[in-house]
């Protein structure tokens, strides 16, 4: 195989990787503002979930714990637009500044070579400054919620016992 | 011998083989007791044997035919006493009391019994068969299967049955139908699961009620007002503790709990209607223990019953407080997460979707100046 032969195959490769990227990252753009109005709206129901009186808040839960899916949601919204990014970054330029493709379009073209590695650094750096919350710490967040209302809610012996008294007193 | 003090002989039978099992768990064999065995075998080979031929001929002619399978039972019941009666003599020669193991010819003959018992009434009896005594017990509860099964009683109530050769006491009739009043309301309340409510029922024979207050195989709950107890049968180590607490809290009893039950003393005739109505809340309780969301919390009937009957569900004010701060730090992370998306993170984003898109026309560019080169 020649050197132009080699040459081009590693351009071809990059240019799979880049087409790749720009879909990703048009698909991200397009449900982006979908994606965040589903979290505000469900961020609006836990507040006033949060400020709600006691009372309310319990029977709120009491109902039927219709809160937990909602939950799940908003993991899953912020699951969705990091997980779109973690693939774009990891499954991109990553994987094309693999070291002897690296060399190849280091020597063959340095100036694009510079570009796409910028171009990457410029991505993580963005991934990281948006997600100033990190991923796992949402999850230990969500993990809480199911704690604290699991403790709340599951004392079921109550139920039982506020009913024997209310037989034995009242019948 | 244990003094019989019921007037039906299928009922004695259940009493004495329970009562036997119970006082042959702590004891060490010794001549008394394998005389004693000898004197149940010889009741249930007699007495026994009789009221149930006579029980299955009757039921056979009004046209049962669930009941043929119970006319080969004394024969195989016989069967189980003749293995248990070989392993009490092993045990009585090595000198072993509660370890005394069953043998399998024992077991297996104890299945023969079960499969009949299963096919007349649709309930399994066998508890457990791992021991003598847990055989004679077991035994003893499918005898009480049958006896429930064949019960010349009288319906006093939708489940209560007096049993007509006896003299039913009225404190127990009384609390049997209190019971059974309270069992409707609480299935109308979505307490029960649908395959506890069927089996339920309740037979005072004398000053005895035996109950029975679920679908599990075992024995029946029994309250005798003679002696002032109440023997109530259930594995669930939850369940036992739970009706425990219910039984000496609001009865005023005096309870032990073991592996098997709760037991209790100190039943009499004015506290006997809080007793039964208590276990009305035993049937079920494992599944609402183990399902609280959908029997309590997610039960419209219950919390609706609450809420028109002024119950108060008291609200756990520190799990209610940490509920809040998790859902606030929850919404805090969040709103972080976001915070500047839309103004900031969404344009930043189309201009690197631009930049990708410049270096990608820039190497579809390059390609096409090397492929001329490549295939010269």
């Amino acid at each position: 195989m020649s050197v132009e032969e080699l040459v081009l195959n590693d351009y071809v490769d990059l240019q799979k990787e880049l087409a790749y990227l720009s879909r990703e990252l048009d698909s991200v753009i397009k449900n982006f503002d979908g994606i965040i109005n589903q979290i505000k709206q469900d961020l609006t129901i836990f507040e006033e979930l949060s400020k709600s009186s006691d009372e309310d808040l319990f029977k709120e839960f009491l109902k039927g714990r219709d809160i937990m899916p909602k939950i799940d949601r908003i993991y899953l919204s912020i699951g969705d637009i990091r997980d779109n990014l973690t693939r774009l970054i990891i499954g991109g330029p990553y994987v094309y500044l693999a070291p002897t493709l690296r060399e190849t379009i280091k020597v063959h073209d340095p100036d694009l070579y510079r570009r796409v590695k910028a171009l990457n650094d410029k991505l993580s750096s963005f991934y990281s400054r948006f997600f100033k919350v990190e991923h796992p710490e949402i999850v230990s967040l969500r993990e809480k919620i199911y704690r604290s209302l699991d403790r709340m809610l599951s004392e079921p012996a109550n139920f039982d016992e506020l009913l024997v008294k209310y037989f034995l007193d009242h019948e | 011998m244990a003094q019989i003090e019921i007037a039906d002989p299928l009922y004695q039978a259940e009493k004495l083989t329970r009562e036997y099992a119970a006082r042959l768990g702590p004891s060490l064999i010794d001549d008394r007791i394998l005389k004693e065995f000898d004197r149940i075998r010889d009741f249930i080979t007699r007495d026994f044997a009789d009221t149930l031929s006579e029980r299955v001929d009757k039921y056979s002619e009004l046209g049962s035919e669930r009941v043929e399978s119970l006319t080969g039972l004394v024969g195989d019941i016989d069967v189980v006493l003749t293995h248990i009666s070989r392993d009490l003599d092993r045990c009585f020669e090595i000198e072993e009391g509660n370890t005394c193991r069953s043998s399998s010819e024992a077991v297996d003959a104890l299945r023969r019994v079960e499969d009949r018992v299963v096919e007349a009434t649709g309930q399994k009896c066998i508890i457990t068969t791992r021991s003598v005594a847990e055989v004679i017990n077991s035994l003893s509860s499918c005898i009480h299967r049958v006896a429930d099964f064949l019960a010349e009683t009288k319906a006093v109530s939708k489940r209560c049955n007096v049993s007509e050769k006896s003299n039913p006491n009225n404190a127990l009739v009384e609390a049997c139908k209190a019971w059974d009043e309270l069992v409707d309301k609480l299935n109308e309340l979505r307490l029960y699961a649908p395959e506890d409510v069927i089996p339920l029922q309740g037979i005072i024979v004398d000053d005895e009620l035996m109950m029975r207050v679920g679908s599990a195989a075992g024995h029946a709950t029994h309250i005798d007002l003679e002696k002032g107890t109440l023997e109530y049968y259930d594995r669930d180590e939850n369940v036992n503790i739970a009706m425990q607490n219910y039984f000496e809290r609001y009865a005023g009893l005096d309870c032990v709990t073991s592996a098997n039950g709760v037991n209790c003393k100190g039943v009499n005739k004015d506290n006997v209607k809080k007793v039964t109505k208590i276990l009305a809340f035993a049937t079920s309780k494992d599944f609402r223990l183990d399902n609280p969301e959908s029997y309590y919390l997610g039960n419209e009937r219950l919390t609706r019953f609450l809420s028109e009957h002024g119950i108060e569900v008291p609200i756990p004010k520190e799990q209610i407080q940490e509920v809040r701060n998790a859902l606030k730090e929850y919404i805090a992370a969040v709103e972080e997460a976001i915070k500047e998306a839309p103004t900031r993170f969404k344009p930043r984003l189309e201009e690197l979707a631009k930049e990708v898109d410049d270096v990608l026309k820039e190497v579809n560019k390059k390609i096409e100046e090397l492929r001329p080169l490549v295939s010269r």
